[in-house]
C-alpha cells in the first residue's frame, strides 16, 4: 500500500514538476518568412511568473513595438527563460522592424 | 530496495530524463499564476510587414467562472465584432490579455485589436446664434 502511495506521489511530481532545471531559448513566432525584410530596430516586452503563484507583465506586440520605437513590424521571436522547474519563468516577445 | 530508494530513483529519472522537452512546444503559454495572473501576449503572427503605429484600438472580452469541472463562460471576443464596435476599418494585429484569480476560478480574456480607424464623422457647422440670424436678416 505504501509503495503504491509512493508511486502515486512520484507520478504526481512528474506531472507537477516540468523536469526542466534550466532553459533559456529563443524561438521564432512566425514561420512564414518568405521575402521578409530584416528590420533595423528591435523591441522587447516580457511577462514573468514566480513560484507558480503569481504571473504578470505585458508581452504583447503593442508593448514590444512601443518599447523598441517600431512603426513597422517584420517578424517576431519569443524568448523563454525557465529556472528550477518553472519556479521563475520569463517570457519575452521580441519584435523586429523599422 | 526499500521504498525511499525506489522513490529517489524514480524522482531522479523524472528530473533527469524528462528534461526541458517535457515543457512542450516553446509557444505554449507557460507562465500561469495559480493565485494571480495578469499578462498580455501576442495573439496573431504575421506573414507580411505590419504597421504597428497606433492609429486605433478596440477591445472586447470573455469572462469565465470555473469550479472544478463546471465552467460558465460568456461574452464576445470575436475580432471582427470588436473592430466593428471600435470603429476600426482595417485590422493590423491583436494581443491577448489574461487576468485570473485563485486557481483560475475567475478568468477574463481580453482581445485587444489594433488597426486603422475609419474616417471620423464630418463635423457639422455650429448652429447660428440669434444675434447672427438678426444681423443676416438686416442685410
Amino acid at each position: 500500500m505504501n509503495s503504491r502511495r509512493t508511486g502515486l506521489a512520484i507520478l504526481a511530481a512528474a506531472f507537477l514538476l516540468a523536469g526542466c532545471l534550466y532553459s533559456n531559448v529563443v524561438a521564432p513566432l512566425d514561420t512564414d518568412l518568405n521575402k521578409t525584410v530584416v528590420g533595423q530596430k528591435e523591441g522587447r516586452a516580457s511577462t514573468y511568473s514566480v513560484l507558480w503563484l503569481v504571473s504578470w507583465g505585458d508581452a504583447g506586440v503593442a508593448a514590444a513595438a512601443k518599447n523598441g520605437g517600431l512603426t513597422t513590424l517584420h517578424h517576431m521571436d519569443v524568448q523563454v527563460q525557465n529556472i528550477l522547474f518553472g519556479l521563475y519563468v520569463k517570457e519575452t516577445t521580441i519584435v523586429y522592424g523599422d | 530496495m526499500n521504498r525511499y530508494s525506489l522513490a529517489a530513483l524514480a524522482l531522479t529519472q523524472v528530473l533527469l530524463l524528462s528534461g526541458c522537452g517535457s515543457l512542450g512546444p516553446v509557444y505554449t503559454y507557460r507562465s500561469p499564476g495559480l493565485l494571480y495572473t495578469h499578462t498580455v501576449r501576442p495573439l496573431t503572427s504575421h506573414r507580411e510587414p505590419v504597421d504597428v503605429a497606433t492609429y486605433g484600438s478596440a477591445k472586447g472580452n470573455i469572462k469565465q467562472i470555473q469550479f472544478q469541472q463546471v465552467t460558465i463562460i460568456w461574452d464576445d471576443n470575436a475580432i471582427g465584432e470588436i473592430a466593428k464596435r471600435g470603429g476600426i476599418e482595417k485590422i493590423h494585429y491583436a494581443d491577448l490579455e489574461t487576468k485570473s484569480f485563485l486557481l483560475n476560478i475567475w478568468t477574463r480574456n481580453t482581445v485587444h485589436v489594433y488597426g486603422t480607424a475609419g474616417n471620423p464623422p464630418t463635423e457639422l457647422p455650429p448652429p447660428e446664434t440669434g444675434a447672427e440670424q438678426q444681423a443676416m436678416r438686416a442685410q
